[in-house]
């Protein structure tokens, strides 16, 4: 590709992510350190010596901790299962355990009250087998709802480290294992010694996105009124933004701690990384079971799953219920809720702003994207490396940060005031679901360009076409698989964005549905019920969408959620 | 269309891909450039078709340089290496592809005329509608002469068109592309490291070596009188015997060697007596049987090795002074191995070259 269009287009997408990422970013960290123009770090003093956002930062840490652990315990064995054998069934339950990743974990929250809560379907069970009496139900979701909010965010969470841990074992040159078996050590020993080690930087990979997105998850405390943790403590600050810097502090720290662990699981754990000399063949792909260990593998599968869909088969039931209190499932059943919900103000208005959003903000990153990734693997510009890293770098800021720095840059008198959200916050969501889901789009379109040798497109130009029509004829339909997949995942992950939504959408004309959904549910009475089948609707809606990706992506779809 | 490449240099970072390469090609002419890999040969063919620009030099279609003419612009038809088939489209659109750019869009009838005329010279008219992955190799190879073909190209560069077919496809290919391209009378430029096609289909042929020119000459130029060690042992192989030069008569030259004195062509008048040189010897050349009465170059070896090759066998014979020459007969071997044998070489197959 000739340097001048390759300089041009990194040229744009540079300015756009300097305006739109960097910026608000600077501007954050800036206001944090100087205050009537002077340095200081007088609010990091009061931050540090205030003992609630103490507790908030430790709440996080520790969150987020519990969480991976949760989620590594769930997803490796299952990983392991499905990269190294076969069994009947095997082909749909690994799509099935893909599906909690079509809810918001906290439109799940709805479900898990239901079953987890004091009247809830477990304590029902306990009372109806004469265990326990209703007068010393006991609250399964825990002391301040801390085991809730993880659980919770585990059965979200734990696809993407599934993927990653899939795509990692599939990485092994199953020869390496098979030249481990040759020399006397198998089974057990052999994953221990040998794949294990090798599929760990892909392990950490996956568990540093975890980590990092429990850490920083907003939605689904907030669900649960576990108020004291640090993204909670950022989402109550914006309301003050204008009077005190410390919120920008607390965001700043919420950075820099991102910032860290990535670092830690990129460069400490992660960095180890071996080259294999030979692609994974398929001569020694997955080992056949039978019998009772078919069995067992069959059933973790559907434990799992099971217990991921758990919360969302209550949303579900919590849709369709007259009333659900003290039974296993809902006495009475309506479709009440759902006709309800198409007349309030708050539902169908928000899916069409939703989807609105999410289309534009695909719109752009397919079109980026595909200009970025042709830029990165086709052009001999010097520093397309550095152009690509810094395209992924949204993956590692929390949404809830970025957020932040848009309300920041868009303070009256600041250089986007025009933006600002109180008035109309649409183009400013767009600008925030695209800039955090153009790297999915950049890394399904590189990995397409990757696939296809550049020789097809010279082939093009040697016949005398010119370069972009080039690109239109025959590079596009050759990458359209991987577009489409990546499109799809950009916006329905544009659906569910819930800390950019929460924060940026404030008048409800602007609603889109995470911010329906949370408005929905603190309404009394019926609110919860409206939510649950606003919940159910985009819970179709996405589940459709991710099955598409996931059948034009195949095993590839990992590919997308690595670091 | 005749093709001047003047003085070309390419640099990749501190690798001088092409290093000064001059050549001129001429209208119709079947050329090749011929090297081992990693010797600049299909930089050199890129350039031409302007894939990538040179550092350095100039290259001229009919006299009119084409440096600055990006590739979709300068009208030459390439075959590359993998074929590059574009998968989502059928046999007959991707040879249609061609006629559907800007430039040069034919009508739908008159483009459908010629690519059904090019795919029938190809006798791929039935497989017209196939996708290229359900083509064999021979089939794809087709497919990619007849797109750059169709176009009418002022000149067809082809990338080691025949490395990704097996030998028997191969040996039936080299005739019928020389053919065809003949026939045509087009301008070709065939990039290989197979001295066997280059030999069996060049007019002219240039070797490389390390980006650079060693020998342009013709198929039996580079065989029978190589200009230097590396040409002689690239092309057919070769015992190359370090001596240095006692008399130099009209057209050969008597070159003494650690085990006896060899009568040599003496090619280019270049040497003198006392000069080191290296004699070249085709393995074939080696007669391993006493020629009838004493004759010129006429030694005896161990017989250490035979290698039984199916149509010929290859012999190891180890002279006194250890140094192993190979040679090559048809048929099966002339004696067990620890046989002291003798054998004698032609005099016009011995050739003289300078000793690097």
């Amino acid at each position: 590709m000739k340097n001048n269009g390759a300089i041009f287009i990194a040229a744009v997408i540079l300015s756009l992510l300097g305006l739109f990422f960097v910026w608000p970013l600077a501007l954050t960290v800036k206001s944090a350190f100087v205050f009537n123009r002077q340095w200081t770090l007088a609010f990091f003093g009061e931050l540090f010596q205030n003992p609630l956002y103490i507790e908030g930062l430790l709440n996080s840490l520790a969150l987020a901790i519990a969480t991976t652990g949760l989620v590594v315990c769930l997803a490796l064995p299952l990983a392991v299962l499905a990269a190294r054998f076969d069994f009947r069934g095997k082909t749909w339950l690994t799509g099935l355990v893909l599906l909690p990743m079509i809810l918001p974990p906290f439109v799940g929250a709805i479900g898990i009250r239901q079953i987890l809560g004091p009247y809830g379907v477990i304590n029902t069970v306990l009372v109806n087998l004469n265990l326990m009496d209703w007068s010393h139900a006991i609250d399964w979701l825990g002391r301040g709802r801390f085991w809730a909010v993880a659980v919770t965010e585990a059965l979200h969470l734990y696809p993407i480290f599934y993927l990653n841990a899939v795509a990692a074992i599939a990485n092994v040159d199953p020869s390496l294992e098979e030249a481990a078996e040759n020399l006397g050590c198998a089974g057990w020993r052999r994953f221990r010694r040998i794949t294990l080690p090798l599929m760990m930087p892909g392990l950490f990979a996956g568990g540093t996105l975890v980590f990092i997105w429990s850490f920083t998850e907003l939605g689904t405390p907030l669900m649960f009124d576990y108020s004291r943790v640090t993204a909670v403590q950022i989402y109550n600050g914006i309301q003050d933004i204008g009077a005190s810097p410390l919120p920008y502090a607390l965001v700043v720290v919420m950075l820099a701690a991102s910032a860290g662990f990535y670092a830690l699981g990129k460069g400490v754990f992660g960095r180890s990384g071996y080259e294999m000399m030979a692609k994974g063949s398929t001569a020694a792909g997955a080992r056949p079971l039978g019998g009772a260990r078919a069995g067992a593998a069959f059933s973790l599968f559907a434990i799992v799953f099971l217990l991921a869909i758990l919360p969302h088969i209550g949303v579900i039931l919590t849709s369709f219920s007259q009333a659900w209190y003290r039974s296993v499932a809902p006495s009475q059943w309506t479709l009440e809720w759902y006709r309800q919900a198409l007349g309030h103000d708050l539902t169908l208005p928000s899916i069409r702003n939703s989807c609105f959003y999410s289309l534009m903000a695909m719109g752009a990153d397919l079109i980026l994207g595909v200009a970025a990734a042709v830029v990165i693997v086709r052009s001999s510009l010097r520093w397309r490396g550095a152009l690509d890293t810094l395209i992924m770098l949204p993956l590692a800021v929390p949404g809830i940060v970025l957020a932040f720095g848009y309300i920041a840059m868009s303070q009256p008198g600041r250089l986007f005031a025009c933006l600002n959200p109180t008035e109309n916050p649409t183009v400013l969501l767009i600008i925030a679901y695209a800039i955090r889901r153009l790297p999915y789009v950049v890394r399904a379109a590189v990995a397409g360009l990757q696939q296809i040798s550049a020789s097809l497109e010279e082939a093009a130009r040697n016949l005398g076409c010119p370069p972009v029509r080039t690109v239109a004829r025959i590079t596009l339909p050759l990458i359209s698989a991987n577009l489409m997949a990546g499109g799809l995942l950009a916006f329905s992950f544009a659906m569910l964005e819930v800390s950019d939504s929460l924060m940026l959408a404030q008048k409800q004309a602007y609603f889109p549905i995470t911010k329906a959904l949370y408005e929905l549910f603190q309404v009394l009475g019926n609110g919860p019920y409206l939510a649950a089948a606003l919940g159910v609707w985009s819970m179709l809606f996405l589940g459709i969408t991710l099955l598409l990706a996931n059948r034009l992506l195949g095993q590839r779809l990992g590919a997308v959620f690595r670091l | 269309m005749n093709i001047t490449l003047a003085n070309l240099t390419k640099r990749f970072g501190t690798v001088t891909a092409v290093d000064g390469v001059s050549l001129e090609i001429g209208n119709g002419e079947c050329f090749f450039l011929l090297g081992p890999s990693g010797c600049g040969k299909t930089t050199l063919l890129r350039m031409i078709a302007g894939f990538c620009a040179p550092d350095d030099g100039r290259i001229l279609f009919n006299g009119q340089p084409v440096n600055d003419l990006p590739p979709h612009r300068r009208n030459t038809g390439m075959v590359f290496q993998n074929y590059a088939l574009w998968p989502h489209l059928t046999v007959f659109d991707n040879v249609a592809f061609g006629l559907t750019v800007p430039g040069r869009s034919y009508p739908a009838p008159e483009r459908r005329e010629r690519v059904e005329r090019m795919l029938a010279t190809m006798h791929m008219q039935d497989l017209a509608q196939r996708k290229p992955n359900r083509l064999s190799g021979g089939q794809q190879q087709r497919v990619a002469l007849a797109r750059a073909l169709v176009i009418d190209p002022a000149c067809l560069l082809l990338d080691e068109p025949l490395s990704n077919l097996d030998a028997k496809l191969r040996l039936e290919m080299r005739v019928e592309i020389r053919r065809l391209v003949k026939s045509m009378g087009i301008t070709t430029i065939y990039v290989t490291h197979d001295q066997k096609e280059a030999l069996s289909m060049a007019d002219r042929c240039a070797v490389l070596r390390q980006g650079r020119v060693e020998q342009i000459g013709s198929p039996r130029d580079l065989y029978e009188r190589p200009a230097n060690r590396f040409v002689a042992d690239f092309i057919g192989g070769a015992n190359l015997v370090p001596g240095k030069v006692r008399v130099v008569t009209a057209g050969f030259a008597t070159v003494v060697t650690a085990f006896g004195e060899w009568t040599a062509r003496n090619l280019r008048d270049a040497f003198l007596p006392d000069m080191a040189v290296a004699l070249a010897i085709r393995p074939e050349a080696l007669r391993l049987r006493a020629p009838p009465g004493a004759g010129l170059n006429c030694f005896a070896g161990r017989l250490t090795e035979t290698i039984y090759l199916g149509e010929a066998t290859e012999s190891w014979i180890r002279m006194p002074d250890g140094f192993i020459l190979k040679a090559l007969e048809s048929g099966p071997a002339a004696a067990a191995p620890g046989v002291e044998i003798p054998f004698h070489v032609n005099p016009d197959d011995v050739v003289m070259l300078a000793a690097e």
